[in-house]
């Protein structure tokens, strides 16, 4: 919890982070960090960068400058310039132990739910396809979607899809997870599904880093909540402190506009 | 007159079969190999660095815009003129045979529509599919051939049904380079026996039947490619 009464090696460290798209600098200088179990949440209004900064943890987006440690290995920002094939395979390695949840699912529409789940492992791990099929199968049933293993995406509601793609990234093993905003494109009905479901993956003890606009679920889980505005950190710390009593009139405002 | 009395010839019908084999193999390859070269340049197209997506560019740009039968006579007539061709490749392979001169003029000419075709299907995969593909940790080669590809193979499959229809039937103009195909082979029998319509009209309902089989292996190629609309099994 937070703060942790004992320093703990961080699993996850994002330093000194800078994003620029042009001459537009979207982050300024972040640092996070995540313990083993630690689940960091990101709020801040739409704009702020927080999309940037998660799709930079696993260079979906190229930062400008900074560096991703993972594991106590570094990787670091190579801007302006293309990636060598060595420095590729780093990233595909990266990715491997990063899972990732879009906001808009994702899924892959040419593949039932089954396959999405078992693509990973057989095409980046080379689980054999039985192999992957029997832990694909324990994925969907941790989602809640067993019944629906041979349907198609275009065949299941949006929370299904959601639940779905979480299994497809809980299918790689992976030492961490991300989420960005996973329930913002979801009809409010279908909120609660996928809400359920990260909550499990809290109580096994994942370390997550989310996005996320729904304030009571970030009260509930969140080991740190931080505060985005204009690329910087404004305000971060534990979540009954940061969103029960915030310091900055940014912060303040900002869950002004959430709480209905 | 019409007669018919052509129909009754042997020579006739057998330049009726030898030709529709012609027109299918000249279909057959060039679109298959128009395929391929042409996937290649879409590839470059939309992967590629600026050079070579400046090639690729400028080739649809060439190709798509020359007409077919120019491209024929520059090929089967100009070439050959070229002295430093002799004894090459591409002389012993291409330019000694008519027939092998059509397929790699109607191979070049498919792969620029092909290619513009594709390049347009892979436009059309949406980016966060492909983020998805990085995200479990995809190289690149492996998100093209896993879900770029496929996906655009499907978004193009109806067009591909036309294009090959098209092929199928500008394939008839490779007769000018004396090529014996479905209007080449049975035409010259005509002129032998004074009656060029009945060919026409024999080999024009054969054309139609080819492209109404096309249109149907390409619509079972379509419902077979896609989702079904109830899952098939349950496998628990
Ligand atoms: N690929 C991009 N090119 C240019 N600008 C971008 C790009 N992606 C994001 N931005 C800009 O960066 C800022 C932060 O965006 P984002 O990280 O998506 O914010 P959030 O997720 O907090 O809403 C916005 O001003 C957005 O317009
Ligand atoms: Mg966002």
């Amino acid at each position: 919890m937070y703060p942790s009464s004992l320093p703990r090696a961080p699993l996850l460290e994002v330093r000194n982070l800078r994003k620029s798209f042009g001459s537009l600098e979207v982050l300024k200088g972040v640092n996070i960090a995540a313990a083993k179990g630690d689940i960091v949440t990101l709020i801040g209004s739409s704009g702020s960068g927080k999309s940037t900064l998660i799709r930079c943890i696993n260079f979906l987006e190229e930062p400008t400058q900074g560096e991703i440690v993972l594991d106590g290995v570094v990787y670091s920002a190579i801007p302006l310039r293309r990636r060598s094939r060595r420095q590729n395979a780093d990233l595909v390695y990266l990715r491997r132990k990063v899972g990732m949840v879009f906001q808009s699912f994702n899924l892959w529409p040419h593949r039932s739910a089954i396959e999405n789940v078992m693509e990973g492992p057989v095409q980046v791990l080379g689980v054999s396809k039985k192999e992957a099929r029997e832990n694909a199968l324990g994925y969907l049933e941790k989602v809640g979607l067993s019944d629906r293993i041979d349907y198609y995406p275009s065949q299941l509601s949006g929370g299904q899809q959601q639940r779905v793609a979480i299994a497809r990234a809980l299918a790689m093993e992976p030492a961490i997870l991300l989420f960005d905003e996973p329930t913002s494109a979801l009809d409010p009905e279908l909120v609660g599904e996928v809400l359920r479901v990260m909550q499990n993956l809290a109580s096994e003890g994942r370390t997550m880093i989310i996005v996320t606009h729904e304030m009571q679920f970030a009260l509930e889980v969140s080991s740190e909540v931080v505060f985005l505005s204009k690329g910087n950190i404004e305000e971060r710390g534990s979540p009954s402190d940061v969103l029960k009593s915030p310091k900055s009139e940014a912060l303040a405002s900002f869950l002004q506009r959430y709480r209905s | 007159m019409l007669n018919f009395a052509i129909l009754e010839t042997g020579a006739f019908w057998w330049a009726v079969l030898n030709g529709l084999a012609v027109t299918l193999a000249l279909t057959t390859l060039s679109t298959g190999l128009g395929f391929l070269l042409g996937g290649i340049i879409a590839s470059v197209h939309i992967y590629g660095g600026g050079g070579a997506r400046l090639a690729a560019k400028t080739y649809i740009f060439i190709f798509r815009g020359v007409p077919l039968l120019i491209l024929l006579f520059l090929v089967y007539y100009g070439l050959p003129r070229v002295t430093w061709l002799r004894g090459s490749l591409f002389w012993d392979l291409v330019l000694t045979s008519p027939f092998r001169t059509a397929v790699f003029v109607l191979t070049i000419n498919n792969a620029a529509y092909l290619g513009e075709m594709i390049r347009g299907g892979l436009k059309m995969v949406p980016p966060g599919l492909l983020e998805a593909a990085a995200a479990v940790g995809m190289t690149k080669t492996r998100a093209y051939f896993r879900v770029h590809a496929p996906l655009a193979l499907r978004s193009i499959l109806g067009n591909l049904g036309s294009e090959t229809i098209a092929v199928v039937k500008a394939s008839a103009i490779t007769s000018v380079i004396t090529v014996r195909d479905l209007m080449g082979g049975p035409t010259v029998v005509g002129k032998i026996y004074l009656d060029p319509l009945t060919p026409l009209l024999v080999v024009g309902v054969i054309y139609v039947v080819i492209v109404q089989i096309i249109d149907l292996g390409t619509k079972l190629l379509r419902s077979h490619l896609a989702q079904p609309d109830v899952p098939q099994s349950q496998h628990l």
